[in-house]
């Protein structure tokens, strides 16, 4: 414990109880936090508000909104609400535009604030003071909080509080985010309304350099002492940036994030599919049969279910991001990755969310968040489909067994199976990569703003953190995502189900599902498919794996294939054209729910995931024409 | 401020070394040199974007390592680190500054 933590320079300042100017006597009810990149703003925001979180987007735009309550005894709680990381108030980024409109009190829908909170790393404060002026100039009481004391203590540096509080006239605490130290500063403030609204008088500085100058002054006069360069950071950064281990440890982390997601994740993810079928069955077996057991059970209760069984996967993948994110790793990958990226117009930070989507297209377009670039931001979020996500998994498999013997084709390190699968993965990858570049050179070429990235230290993740977080983008999918898939899922189910056909649910290819696939075979004949897989595309709108259990439910209701396996079955049904067709469309078209749903939440538009899903099932169905076109040509 | 002559021009034998107050391209510097930010050849709105990382005039930028699988290269400023590509670095002009 660090006793110089515990105070406030304006509360040593000032006896207690005195009468400050400003909004004196007056509870505080809603306080905004501000602060630049990288300066633990959300780690301060988890620790004052821990789970009391709610998050939104802010209308018309992409940020996203941020709020939390902050408890008090007996009082009524103070909302918090997060400010996108900014640098100034300069109105360049949409960003910036969004935390001048609620510092000023003109965003629809969140309240004027009552005062401010200014988060700056204390490890940085040379550059990190040059927010203060744009912030103050607001006219808001405020809390200068230097944040990353921990560090600057470790590394030998130093401040004086009281003359950096008399300095700019406003109080100012040193806190620690990550331990926790100096935290009632931040509370007296809050709580003791003894905090002033001082007399200032700060330069009008209109240049950008100017503001920079003033912060450095000003840190100079406050007796700031710079901390020793990171040492542990640069030593880390020898190995972890080597030429040679660099490279190294990239690909050992790419490995293992996979892993984590499919050895950890995966069977979770199975294992609670087992659970809530067997619960699902169990909850709606006093209803006997009939189309309301239907629509409930494959409907309702399967919507949700398809939702619930994601979470795993999503956790850990978070979970690992979060890791990364946290301990500084995700900058350094960004920047050995920069180079793959910029090919196609994009740059490093989209990495992460591109290789997220391995896993599932969901978490992967969440994580897009970190991409400041909202054109960049947008041109991930739409390509982040493309990728082999698992949900493509049973289907690859299934057809793969179906049509492909196993050959070696490598010795025992790959046979045919292997390498269509591979294929499959940079199939996939092609077109994302492709996309990209189609999109970066049209619709989203953006102004070229140089690509510039921080190497914040590395730092030991707080599990608190990385829980509070993972936990925070688990529930805002299972919320947003839910909502959509059950609707879907219901008006699904009852397609299925109707027309009765004496009173109980007719066979699966008489109902109205059955028609829309006999309906579309004339449209998907020149790939190759007929009407039982045009029931599986279509029920398959809904998630990519559906279409197995489509395939089984049609194939089992047919005496013809009844006694086969599903592998025979579809083997005797397609030709090889058609089967190649089948994991082509699969490779290209956003067959996913859920990917909509949150492609909605994130662009806070129909517009762009009604682009996706229009694009990718043009590409589906062109590509599809060609294989088939191109594999029964080769095989005739 | 003065010109020098590229080596090759150079009529005596001995190498003729930049002189030291030459501005040079930060991309220029080698790794573990340090350079005094003279001149931003970048746009207005270029020119905000990067002095909020602590490009301004008369900054101190030290090259730190160059990252592997690609351009970049990182550059200590102030207490920061900031990988940059070359097509940025090659628009801030430096002083070099002895070690």
């Amino acid at each position: 414990m660090i006793p110089a933590l515990r105070e406030c320079a304006e509360c040593r300042q000032r006896p207690a109880h005195s009468v400050s100017p400003g909004h004196s006597g007056k509870p505080l009810r809603t306080v905004a936090l501000i602060g630049p990149p990288n300066s633990g703003k959300s780690t301060l925001f988890n620790r004052l508000t821990a789970l009391r979180q709610k998050v939104a987007n802010y209308p018309g735009v992409t940020v996203e909104h941020r709020t939390g309550a902050i408890p008090c005894n007996g009082e009524q709680q103070i909302t918090v609400v997060d400010l996108p990381g900014v640098y100034d108030l300069t109105a360049y980024s949409e960003d910036e535009r969004v935390a001048a409109q609620v510092l000023r009190g003109e965003m629809p829908g969140v309240s004027h604030p009552d005062a401010v909170l200014i988060v700056v790393d204390a490890t940085n404060l040379e550059r990190h003071l040059s927010i203060v002026p744009d912030v103050l100039r607001t006219g808001l009481p405020a809390l200068l909080i230097l944040n990353m004391a921990d560090l600057l203590e470790k590394r030998g540096g130093r401040v004086d509080l009281v003359a950096l509080a008399s300095q700019i006239g406003i109080p100012v605490a040193l806190v620690s985010g990550a331990s926790g130290a100096g935290m009632d500063a931040i509370h007296n403030f809050l709580f003791a309304r003894n905090a002033s609204n001082g007399q200032r008088a700060l330069p009008v500085l209109q240049t950008p350099v100017a503001c920079q100058r003033w912060a450095r002054n000003l840190a100079d006069a406050s007796g700031y002492r710079a901390p020793l360069p990171a040492l542990w950071t640069q030593r880390l950064d020898g190995v972890l940036l080597h030429p040679v281990w660099g490279p190294l440890v990239f690909l050992l982390v790419i490995v293992a994030l996979f892993q984590a997601v499919f050895a950890l994740g995966q069977p979770l993810s199975n294992g609670l599919q087992t659970v809530l079928n067997d619960l699902g069955r169990t909850l709606f077996s006093w209803m006997g049969s009939g189309l309301w057991k239907s629509v409930l059970l494959d409907g309702v209760w399967r919507g949700f279910a398809s939702i619930l069984v994601f979470l795993p996967q999503i956790l850990v993948l978070f979970l690992f991001i979060t890791l990364l994110e946290d301990s500084g790793y995700l900058a350094r990958a960004a920047v050995m990755a920069d180079r793959t990226m910029q090919k196609v117009g994009l740059n490093g930070k989209s990495f992460v969310p591109l290789l997220s989507a391995y896993a599932c297209a969901v978490p992967a377009i969440m994580a897009a968040r970190t991409i400041e670039n909202r054109r960049d931001r947008l041109a991930t979020i739409l390509i982040a489909p493309f990728m082999t996500c698992s949900a493509r998994l049973p289907i690859y498999t299934l057809m793969i067994a179906a049509f492909i013997p196993e050959r070696a084709l490598l010795g025992p390190l790959l046979g045919t199976r292997g390498a269509a699968m591979l294929g499959l993965y940079a199939l996939g990858f092609l077109a994302a990569l492709f996309t990209a570049a189609i999109l970066k050179s049209s619709v989203l070429k953006s102004s070229p703003m140089p690509f510039i990235l921080e190497l914040p230290e590395y730092r030991w993740p707080t599990l608190r953190s990385m829980l509070i977080r993972s936990a925070d983008r688990a529930w805002v999918f299972t919320k947003n995502a839910g909502s959509v898939i059950l609707i879907i899922a219901t008006v699904l189910a009852l397609l299925a189900n109707l027309p009765l056909a004496g009173g109980a649910p007719p066979e699966l290819h008489q109902s109205f599902i059955g028609r829309m696939g006999h309906f579309i075979e004339p449209v998907i004949q020149p790939l190759g498919f007929n009407w039982r897989v045009g029931i599986g595309l279509v029920t398959s709108v809904f998630a990519r794996e559906v279409i197995v259990g489509t395939f089984g439910t049609l194939y089992g209701a047919d005496p013809a294939s009844r006694d086969l396996t599903l592998q025979s079955a579809l083997h005797n049904d397609l030709n090889p054209a058609g089967a190649v067709a089948l994991l082509v469309f699969f490779a290209f078209a956003l067959q996913c729910t859920s990917t909509l749903a949150v492609v909605k939440r994130e662009t806070n538009s129909w517009k762009w995931p009604a682009f996706q899903f229009a694009y990718m099932a043009a590409l589906a169905y062109a590509g599809a024409f060609l294989a088939h076109f191109l594999v029964s040509r080769l095989w005739s | 401020m003065s010109l020098a002559l590229p080596n090759f021009l150079s009529l005596t034998a001995e190498p003729v070394q930049p002189h030291p107050h030459t501005p040079r391209r930060l991309s220029d510097l080698e790794v573990g040199e340090t350079g005094a930010i003279c001149e931003l050849r970048l746009p207005e709105k270029l020119r905000h974007y990067v002095t909020r990382f602590g490009f301004v005039d008369g900054a101190a930028v030290t090259v730190a390592r160059r990252v592997p699988l690609g351009d970049l290269t990182v550059y200590r400023i102030g207490q920061a680190e900031v990988a940059l590509r070359p097509e940025t670095a090659n628009e801030i002009l430096v002083v070099r500054q002895p070690k």
